[in-house]
């Protein structure tokens, strides 16, 4: 049976993709792949590399939307999302392949793109810079903090399924950890700067 | 305000979904608490930084579950490329062809069929092999046809048209309706998924039919799923089901499980 089907309501598969369930993420990423590269290679007479590719954007784009919160509901299928933000993606590949101005319209769905997958080199180097100081100080501040950071930052977990995994006696702990465990980061920023480490 | 309530004002904050009295309170924030605007500058950062290390995670996981498809083609594909890489099966293919086209071309034409026939001896058993079957016996419109009747025609028709998504929506709907005992639409409705790619779940439509149906289904079920297993990777039990066909010379798929054999053992 399709995902889609399995969730009686969109909004339970939405809240299963935000908290990182990864089965879920790779059925729908299954389910939709092949309809996606058909679709795009008949209507943009693109090449099987290039449908998959963009198809991975926009699948990614998807993903980070619901996990940041800005995709809470559906107001159609996956597949009619997935479809809608290849669209935009394939008009911006064509308007940078051909340097061409483009109706504002055509972009407007482009709202829902989220800026972390733009390909501005200077913003891309700017990140890739915060990612090296992030992962160093993971590796710094060591656990507890490390694996409640990443599980909780990374790989997404809900505050629920942390007080599982790590064996916390309830959810306000989880809380408080995050929080002071930040603050570690924060200060540890702190220092780095009075070391001139940026 | 608390450190974790703070926290969570930024976060929302970051991503850019604040509620208009978080708004309000971030806002009244930033006006009284001089240390705020540089917390938010830190966290913020931080955040940003998380948020490329997700990515960077989400990105792995995308390659893994597309190496399964390209592991997948690669091996249905059954040829002598070792290495998986970045290209398509159809790139793969296609360098393949103009290999031999050169070899050939320098060995001289008098190897060319050996060269031709060492390309075309390694099959793709699965796409060789794989036809959806016709659904026997639709009555179109019949106006003394039962419901239930009309309802499968309208699906099978649908299946007929080569529009397989719209025939699983329609056959799922119809087997929700009549019931899990309807084998001659879930075998459809397997097969629907098989050519959608949806190779488990048409893997479990066939065992269901497999489970109940002991006729001209039942021995389509035990076909299909000797090429669903073969398609998700599980060649032992693919040949196991493929023997089995083989072992009954009446079997309605007997020559193509026969030939399957050949290409895949």
């Amino acid at each position: 049976m399709a995902i889609e089907k399995d969730f009686k309501q969109g909004s339970a598969l939405l809240e299963a993709i935000k908290n990182g369930h990864p089965k879920t993420l790779e059925q729908l990423y299954d389910e939709n792949r092949k309809p996606f590269v058909v679709w795009a290679s008949q209507l943009y007479q693109c090449d099987d590399e290039d449908a998959i590719e963009i198809f991975q954007k926009a699948f990614t784009i998807f993903y980070f939307n619901v996990k940041n919160g800005k995709l809470v509901e559906l107001t159609s299928s996956i597949k009619t999302y997935l479809f809608s933000i290849g669209k935009n993606l394939f008009r911006e590949k064509f308007r940078d392949k051909h340097n061409k101005l483009v109706n504002i319209d055509d972009v407007a769905y482009s709202a829902t793109v989220n800026e972390k997958v733009d390909t501005n080199i200077l913003d891309e180097y700017q990140k890739d810079h915060q990612k090296e100081v992030v992962r160093k100080l993971l590796d710094e501040i060591g656990d507890p903090c490390k694996t409640l950071l990443k599980l909780v930052f990374i790989h997404n977990y809900s505050v629920e399924a942390v007080v599982e995994e790590m064996n916390y006696s309830d959810e306000r702990v989880v809380r408080k950890r995050k929080s002071l465990c930040l603050k570690k980061m924060r200060e540890m920023v702190a220092e780095k700067k009075n070391e001139d480490f940026f | 305000m608390t450190d974790v309530a703070k926290l969570q004002l930024i976060e929302a904050y970051h991503h850019g979904i604040l509620t208009d009295i978080e708004q309000k309170e971030f806002d009244q924030l930033m006006l009284t608490d001089k240390e705020f605007a540089a917390e938010l500058e830190d966290y913020d950062f931080l955040l940003d930084g998380f948020d490329m290390l997700a990515l960077e995670d989400f990105e792995t996981n995308i390659q893994s579950w597309e190496q399964k498809h390209t592991i997948q083609v690669a091996e249905l594909a059954d040829t002598k490329i070792v290495s998986i890489g970045n290209g398509t099966n159809k790139a793969r293919k296609f360098n393949f062809q103009r290999f031999i086209a050169v070899a050939a071309a320098i060995v001289g034409i008098a190897f060319l069929p050996l060269a031709y026939s060492l390309f075309f001896s390694s099959t793709d058993a699965y796409n060789e092999l794989f036809s959806p079957p016709a659904p026997i016996g639709i009555v179109r419109g019949g106006e003394n046809l039962e419901a239930k009747e009309n309802a499968k025609n309208f699906a099978l028709g649908f299946y007929l048209k080569k529009d397989y998504p719209r025939a699983i929506e329609l056959l799922n709907t119809y087997i929700d309706e009549y019931g899990d005992k309807e084998y001659e639409a879930i075998f459809f409705l397997g097969v629907s998924q098989m050519t959608t790619e949806n190779f488990k779940a048409a893997s479990m439509s066939f065992e269901h039919v497999l489970e109940g149906d002991k006729g001209y289904f039942a021995q389509g079920a035990e076909w299909m799923l000797a090429l669903t297993q073969y398609k998700l990777g599980n060649k032992v039990n693919a040949i196991r089901y493929a023997e089995k066909i083989v072992a009954d010379p009446n079997h309605n798929y007997y020559n193509a499980a026969k030939e399957f054999l050949t290409l895949v053992k």
